[in-house]
């Protein structure tokens, strides 16, 4: 195996250990301390998604701290009438919110970057790289899944009322992929974007690229 | 599949592929399996049973019991459901083992290895969260909801490296 970027600790499964354990330690605590303000940083590009998952509705996120639990918040307010068949079941200019624990939503940025710590690199400038590609792998994995998430608990009331009202409604395909995440996809979602950060880092340093094996190293 | 077929010159790409299709197969099949049989099957005998069990052996004032999919006592009452279960890491752990494709004997060795680790994580999970539940009900959110499931995630990575280290030995 190609040795890891730690001069200090010669086997690179300890060093990758290490990375890994030190990478989560800190990431949570950061998480705990700073998870408000620093998912504030997201909200101007994951509110436009949720409206584009809510037509028929205007759509604003915001954080709420409160205790015990931080929550995002996704408010809606009608555009016009919402019918499920020939029930009216929003009225226009009616206010709706959906709610998820920002901790829940901070699952998948740890993963992502406590990964990329943990992947083998070759020198500190490829370790740089890695992080460096973790920002725009973030963008797209809380793009797949905060308002997805928020969208998919307020079809889930749209499925209920169906059901209140004896209505056949198709599962709506944000909801399928909420429980596809819940199920746990917001886990395997981050690992994806980190293996593909290492395999863009690759491709951008190629004289550090290895010739074999898995993402793990060297074969 | 073969790396041949898949990416003859990246073979990371093929395990990337292998591993997201099997996990995606998994969770499809686990989507089959009808909730009953969860609830009153799978987590009643496989989850609660033996949680409760070691709770009453290590703090028998709690007065704990197997109410269906449920562990329940006076002072807290904790509902196992789909993603409760520690299936999503399985999942996880043996689409990377599976994509591995290492020989049968290690890859037969680290499905079970897989298949002990998460369930004994899980089970220590769940009775840890219950004891959180019960006496600290400020702490469930943070542990349930983000430090637990990304612990659990490290933890299994941790051996998958391991497995995948033993094999190139």
């Amino acid at each position: 195996m190609v040795g890891g970027a730690d001069p200090a600790v010669s086997h690179p499964l300890q060093a990758a250990a290490i990375r890994l354990a030190a990478a989560w330690a800190l990431l949570s605590v950061a998480g705990l301390v700073a998870g408000a303000p620093l998912f504030r940083v997201a909200l101007p590009w994951l509110e436009p998604i949720c409206a584009a998952l809510l037509p028929g509705f205007a759509a604003s996120l915001r954080v709420v701290e409160r205790t015990p639990d931080t929550i995002i918040v996704l408010s809606l307010q009608a555009l016009d009438a919402f019918r499920l068949g020939a029930h009216v079941v929003v009225q226009p200019l009616e206010r709706l919110e959906a709610s998820t624990t920002l901790l829940h939503n901070l699952v998948p940025p740890v993963l992502l970057f406590t990964t990329l710590a943990a992947l083998p690199a070759r020198g500190w400038r490829e370790r740089l790289l890695l992080f460096a590609l973790g920002f725009p792998a973030l963008v797209v994995v809380l793009a797949l899944t905060t308002p997805i998430h928020l969208a998919g608990l307020v079809e889930t009331s749209f499925q209920d009322a169906a059901g209140r009202l004896d209505l056949a409604r198709p599962t709506p395909w944000a909801l399928r992929w909420m429980l596809f995440l819940e199920g746990g996809g917001r886990w395997l979602l981050p690992l994806l974007a980190a293996l593909g950060c290492r395999g863009i880092a690759q491709r951008l340093r190629p004289a550090a690229r290895t010739t074999g094996g898995t993402p793990l190293g060297k074969g | 599949m073969s790396d041949r077929i898949l990416a003859p010159r990246h073979p990371g790409f093929a395990f990337v592929v292998l591993f997201t299709l099997l996990y995606l197969v998994q969770y499809g099949a686990y989507q089959w399996v009808p909730d009953l049989v969860l609830a009153d099957v799978v987590y009643r005998h496989g989850i609660v049973a033996g949680a409760v069990s070691v709770i009453e052996w290590i703090a028998p004032g709690e007065r704990v019991v197997v109410d269906g999919h449920r562990l329940a006592s006076p002072r807290a009452v904790l509902e196992i459901v789909r993603g409760c279960d520690g299936s999503g890491v399985l999942f996880l752990l043996v689409a990377a083992i599976l994509a591995l494709r290492a020989g049968p004997r290690h890859t037969v060795l680290g499905l079970c290895g897989a298949l002990l680790l998460v369930y004994a994580l899980n089970q220590l999970r769940v009775i840890g969260l219950y004891f959180v539940a019960a006496y600290r009900g400020d702490w469930f959110t943070p542990l349930h909801g983000y430090l637990v499931p990304t612990l659990f995630v490290v933890v299994s990575a941790l051996y998958f490296a391991w497995w995948a280290a033993r094999i190139r030995r």
